[in-house]
Formats: structure tokens, sequence, C-alpha cells
């Protein structure tokens, strides 16, 4: 279903910025594949930090619904 | 039971700052250029968190030149009933000698490497504009904030403070009247810190999470907030108020006249107001109304039929609208992402403005601290930023911050802190009860939901017309709410833990607002629609203050206090530290109004 954020994997290169910084820590590190992994997505308030501070731009913010 | 076994880390430092943001790293960053140890706990990550974490437009409170001090203090109380109604707000010597030192604190942020200046390079000005928004004698500067956190927290690094990124305060410790140190909690690793601290200053910033988020919203995606969420849980006025210190005007919240409905951005006002330049009011046909937002003309609109109104800037030439995409896109970086989403163009756009409903505790309302930001209550214990009863918004935050750091040497010498306090073990088993209890209640509510319900609650029952009746049930309901999951969370990861812990602070931060509310008709009223409060001007100038005593919730209604003589009696025409160094460009300012 469509979240506010989505991480595009061809892109990210797992530098783990957008784990760090959100200031909702709404990523987790994946233990497996080292990846950041969306988990607590319901929490995000669009800050768009994650978006402005990841290196590759792998991170896409969309506007839901209910915030349309 | 010891110390040692109980806490899974243990400091000790003469500065705990609780709260990296906008206030706290000034701080830290003053008092450990002065020499002092530092230890800044920050529940997110100094770098991008707290109310500048995306960067603002303009900082405010600098006096003009030419203009005495002391009115720019009756200016800044008028800004209070402008909000509030008749009456002062405010202890007006916090206003005075925040005025005083805006320019001190301006030099300050310039030494700590933060970009000041509109145009980069040495011969970059510092951009004054007059604060043409709230019609006063202030100048406000407009910056370029957008990377201000992460220079802060570099430059809070480079002077030796330890910050501890992902740390969350629990509760202060105390020792007969001081602050001693604070138990906190590890949000990604779950552990249980105790650090000691000669003094602890408070820059934890405001309360909003007990009410509605300013757009209606279903379960998730609830966080819609004009304010940094993440700041907004009160978790430093709650902890403080739990150890003792005082809180003031906690009936009294923020609301703001008007606010501009867009889903796709914020609220752009300053841009407008910047240089003088106003947008219009239209309504939906077309007809135009006077440019200045006021309750009262919402409200004569909105009875004559003829809301919706917008904000619409089609008038102005294109220059003007290249600019505020500017401003919305340099400040506000996705939401240029997300307007561009969905085809958004400056030239047609119109904003639609709506009355807003009470929605975070941040202006008036804080915790009680005299012009030296110490509590009246607790001793040892600071409060800098939006937390501090008077203080709202950049500058002031800046301002206070960079004053008590600066003053911490001083102030441990005299009160002969030379070692720490002594640790009273039930605080700390108490605090560590809080994270177990959580911690093994897996099948607990989710304190997300419960914070949701907390916030409906607040909204229907209490938010602005506040009547006795709907005050009652609505504290039929929360104690309901209270007695049921407030010790019944589920913090089964230390994620979720982090969020109980908010919820408990938020929901002891609603029964002071509720208690507040019952003690005082008068501050029933609402203010953003026609009438203003049920004045009694018998209690013109009285506040409400609160506070924890041997467990019990003590509520008093006195007076504030007035401006001190030797600031009545300043001289019109005495200096203001540091204001010639940005003399010139000041002067050309004031020669333009
Ligand atoms: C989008 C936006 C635009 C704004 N525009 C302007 C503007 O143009 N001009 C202006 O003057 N003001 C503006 N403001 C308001 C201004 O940013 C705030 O008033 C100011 O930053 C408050 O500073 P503070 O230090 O008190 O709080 P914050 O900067 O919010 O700092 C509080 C910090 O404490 C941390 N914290 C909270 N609880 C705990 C805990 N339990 N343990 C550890 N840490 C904790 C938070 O994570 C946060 O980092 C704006 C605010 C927003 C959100
Ligand atoms: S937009 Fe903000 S809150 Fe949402 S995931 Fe990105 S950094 Fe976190
Ligand atoms: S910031 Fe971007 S590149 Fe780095 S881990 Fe996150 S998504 Fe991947």
């Amino acid at each position: 279903m469509m979240g506010p954020i989505k991480i595009d994997y061809k892109k990210c290169i797992g530098c783990k910025k957008c784990y760090d910084l959100c200031p909702q820590d709404i990523y987790v590190i994946d233990k497996e594949t080292g990846m950041p992994k969306v988990v607590y997505e319901d929490e995000c308030w669009l800050c768009g930090i994650c978006w402005m501070e990841c290196p590759k731009r792998a991170i896409d913010i969309r506007l839901t619904a209910c915030f349309w | 039971m010891n110390l040692q076994s109980i806490a899974d880390r243990l400091y000790e430092t003469d500065v705990l700052v609780v709260g990296g943001g906008t206030a706290g790293c000034p701080a830290a960053w003053k008092a450990a250029k002065n020499g002092l140890d530092v230890i800044m706990i920050e529940k997110n990550h100094t770098a991008r968190s707290g109310h500048c974490a995306q960067g603002i437009d303009t900082n405010l409170n600098f006096p003009r030149p030419g203009v005495p001090l002391k009115l720019h203090v009756a200016d800044w109380q008028k800004r209070h009933h402008m909000f509030y109604g008749e009456g002062k707000f405010c202890d007006p010597n916090i206003g005075w000698v925040t005025f005083e030192k805006a320019y001190w604190a301006l030099k300050q942020m310039e030494d700590m490497g933060c970009e000041m200046r509109w145009e980069k390079g040495p011969d970059g000005k510092v951009l004054f504009i007059p604060n043409m928004f709230f019609g006063g004698d202030e100048n406000q500067i407009a910056v370029h904030w957008r990377n201000i956190k992460r220079d802060m927290y570099n430059a809070c690094l480079k002077a030796g403070v330890k910050v501890l990124n992902r740390i969350m305060l629990i509760d202060l410790l105390t020792e007969n009247g001081r602050v001693i140190g604070a138990t906190c909690y590890d949000t990604r690793e779950g552990s249980f810190i105790v650090i000691m601290a000669k003094v602890v200053i408070m820059a934890a910033g405001p309360l909003a999470r007990t009410y509605d988020s300013e757009t209606p919203m279903f379960y998730k995606y609830k966080y819609r907030y004009h304010g940094a969420p993440g700041a907004l849980s009160g978790d430093g006025l709650a902890a403080a108020y739990r150890a003792g210190a005082e809180l003031v005007n906690m009936d009294i919240g923020n609301c703001w006249f008007y606010r501009l409905r867009d889903d796709i951005l914020m609220p752009i006002g300053q841009v407008f107001h910047r240089d003088g330049v106003n947008g219009r009011w239209t309504d939906y046909e077309g007809n135009q109304y006077p440019p200045i937002a006021t309750a009262r003309l919402y409200a004569e609109l909105e009875e004559a039929g003829k809301t919706p109104v917008f904000l619409s800037q089609t008038h102005l030439n294109e220059d003007y609208q290249k600019r505020i995409e500017v401003a919305t896109a340099d400040e506000r970086m996705v939401s240029l992402k997300l307007s561009e989403d969905r085809g958004f163009n400056p030239a047609e756009h119109r904003y639609e403005i709506q009355p807003m409903h009470l929605h975070n505790f941040a202006t008036a309302c804080g915790i009680v601290v005299d012009e030296t930001f110490e509590s009246n209550t607790l001793k040892g214990l600071f409060a800098v930023g939006d937390i501090a009863a008077a203080l709202s918004s950049c500058g002031p935050a800046v301002t206070s911050g960079m004053i008590v750091g600066e003053a911490m040497p001083e102030y441990i010498k005299n009160a002969h802190l030379d070692k720490q306090g002594n640790v009273d073990m039930n605080q700390i088993t108490a605090a560590k009860a809080i994270v177990d209890r959580y911690a093994s209640t897996p099948d607990g509510c989710n304190p997300i939901e419960l914070e949701a319900s907390v916030r409906y609650i607040s909204t229907v029952y209490i938010s602005q017309y506040k009547q006795a009746n709907k005050l009652k049930v609505g504290q039929q309901r929360l104690n309901s709410l209270r007695r049921e999951f407030y010790d019944n969370m589920d913090g089964s990861n230390p994620h979720h833990l982090m969020r109980c812990l908010e919820t408990r602070n938020i929901m002891d931060m609603q029964q002071v607002h509720i208690d507040a509310c019952f003690s005082r008709p008068e501050t029933r009223g609402n203010y953003t629609w026609q009438g203003t409060w049920e004045r009694d001007p018998a209690r013109d100038d009285m506040l409400t203050y609160q506070r924890m005593e041997n467990g019990k919730p003590v509520l008093e209604i006195r007076h504030v206090p007035e401006l001190k003589e030797k600031y009545v009696n300043s001289p019109d025409d005495a200096e203001i530290e540091c204001a010639d160094l940005y003399w010139d460009e000041l002067k050309k300012e004031s020669e333009r109004k």
C-alpha cells in the first residue's frame, strides 16, 4: 500500500544517513542486508530531512491521500 | 542496590543540557567554551532535531536603534494582549534581557560558525527587516537557516561538548530542592542511564501533542504538526514539574489568529510581511478585503457567509513570486518537491485562510524562571527556549541559551557546587521501574493510540470553548483512560518505549492543563473567534502557577512580576551590547522605516 516514504534500493548505498537523522525514528537497519527499512512509517511527519540528506536521492516522499 | 548495578551507564558532568535544539546547542556550546564539562542529551539526532531541523526564515527580537528598550518591552507585552486579551502574561524582566542581549547573542552565533548573513562571504550583510508581522518596533533578520542545526551540532562537538544522541530524559534527580542530575533512556539500545550534574539546563522544547494536529487526520499519519513532533511531547515540562519546578499559564495555549490551510506547503506568511508587502485577502468570488489578518475580520466574513477566504499573491510581480517560491524551497525544501509533484504554480496559487484551534503550549506558558533563567522553586534548574515561560521562537531561544551558557561558571562557583550531589536511590529505582514496567507489558495498549485518544478528548472537551461542564466530562474521560492505560502501555522495544515515556508526559501535562482551566473561568474564552474572554478585571495581570509539593499538586493565582526598578530607571539611550557591530545595516533599515 502507498505510504509517504519509499526507498529505491537500486539507488541506496546503505550509508544510513536516513536512519541516523530521521527525527521520528521511522527507519530500522535490516540485520541481514544492512540496509535501511521503513518500519514506523505512520509516525512520519513529512519533514523531508531524509529526502534532503540522502546522498543518492534514493528516498521518495509522496503525499498520501490524507495530506492531499 | 547501588547506582553502578542499576545503571547501564553512569556519567558525571558540570552541566547537563536536556535537548539539543535551537536553545540547547548555544547553551552547551557557550558553557563548554567557558571551560566546563558539558553533556548534552538529545532524544533524536542533534544535527537534524527540533524545530529548526528543516530551517527557518526569520530570527526575531532585535531592538531598533533609537527606540528605548522600555518601549520594546511594552511592545512585546502588547503582542501578548493581541494573542490572549488584556493583562500581562509574562515577566517583563525576561523580555528586557532577551532584547538587551540580542545583538550580543547574534555575535556569538557568528562566532559559533552559524550562517547569519543573507549573502554569503565576508562582505555579506545581515539582512534586517522590520517586523511587520506584529507591527512592532523591532527588527527581525532574514536568515538562510537550512543547515543551522548541522552547524550548531558541529560547533558543539568542536567545543568539546559530549553530545549523546538518541538519549531521552526520563526524570530529574533532586536533593533538598536542588537538581543534581537525571535519569535517561537510550531509545535505540534500550539502556538505562544516570547522569549526575551540578546544573541542568532544560531545553526540551514546548508541548503540543495534548491536542489534535493541525489537519484532521485519521489514525495513521497523525503527526501533521507545524512544530516538530519529536520536540512537542512536553517531556521537559513534565519532568521539571514532577521534580518540583513551577509552571505558569498552563491554561493558555497558542491559537494563531489564522493559518494558511494548504496541504502541500508550510505557511509562508512571513514572505509577504517582509518588506511590508502583503498578500491580498479575497473570498471565493474574488472580492478583496484589507490585508491585515485579524480574527475579527475572519469572524465577520464567516457570519456574512463569505468564507472560505484566501490569501492571494496573484497581484505581486513576477520577481516577488519567484522569491516566494525560493523562500519556500529554501527553508522547507521538500515542500517544493511535493508542490511540484502537484503542479504548483506560485503565480496562480491561493492559500486558504482558516481560524486555528488551540494547538500548542509555547508562548506564554512554561517553566517559571526569573531573568537569569533559573527556576524559582528548583535550584540548579535553568530553562531556555520555548520551554521557559515568556519565551518563544528562535531569537529568544538562542539568546536565552547563550546567556545561561555564559553564566554557568560563575553560578557553579558562587553556589559552591564543587562536587556532585548525593543520589537518593529511591528516585533512581522509581525511574527504572517505569522503564521496566513498560518493557514488560507486550500486551499493553499502543502508546500512540493512547496519545490519539488523549488528543481527541482534549480537542472535543477542552480546546477553546472551555465551559465547566464540558471540562468535567473531559476530566472523567481522561481519568478513565489514565486508570486503564497509563501504567499499561506496550514498550516491548526501545522505539515503542520512547513513545510510552512520551505519552506518560503528555498525560501528566494534560492534567496540569485541565486543573489550570478549572481554576480560572475568565481564561476559558476563545480568542480566535469574535468574542474574547469573559474578562475579570480583578484578575488582570494575575497568572496561574502550578507545582508539585510533597507529591501533591499546588495551584496558586498570583501577580505577574513588574519590570524591576533598575530597568525602569535605566537611561533611554543605554547602550546595547554588540549593537554597534551591526549598526550601519541597522540604521539604514531604520531610516527606510
Ligand atoms: C516549520 C517551522 C518554522 C518555524 N519558523 C520560525 C521562524 O521563521 N522564526 C522563528 O523565530 N521561529 C520559527 N519557528 C519556531 C522556532 O523554530 C522555535 O521556537 C525554536 O526553535 C524553539 O527552540 P527550542 O530550543 O526551545 O526547541 P527545539 O529546537 O524544538 O529543541 C528541543 C529539543 O529537545 C529535544 N527533546 C525533547 N524531549 C527530549 C527528551 N525527553 N530528552 C532529550 N531531548 C529531548 C528535541 O528532540 C529537540 O531537539 C519555526 C518552527 C517550525 C517547526
Ligand atoms: S520525512 Fe522526516 S519524519 Fe518522515 S521519514 Fe523522512 S526524516 Fe523521518
Ligand atoms: S540516506 Fe539514502 S543512500 Fe543512505 S541509507 Fe538512506 S536511503 Fe540509502
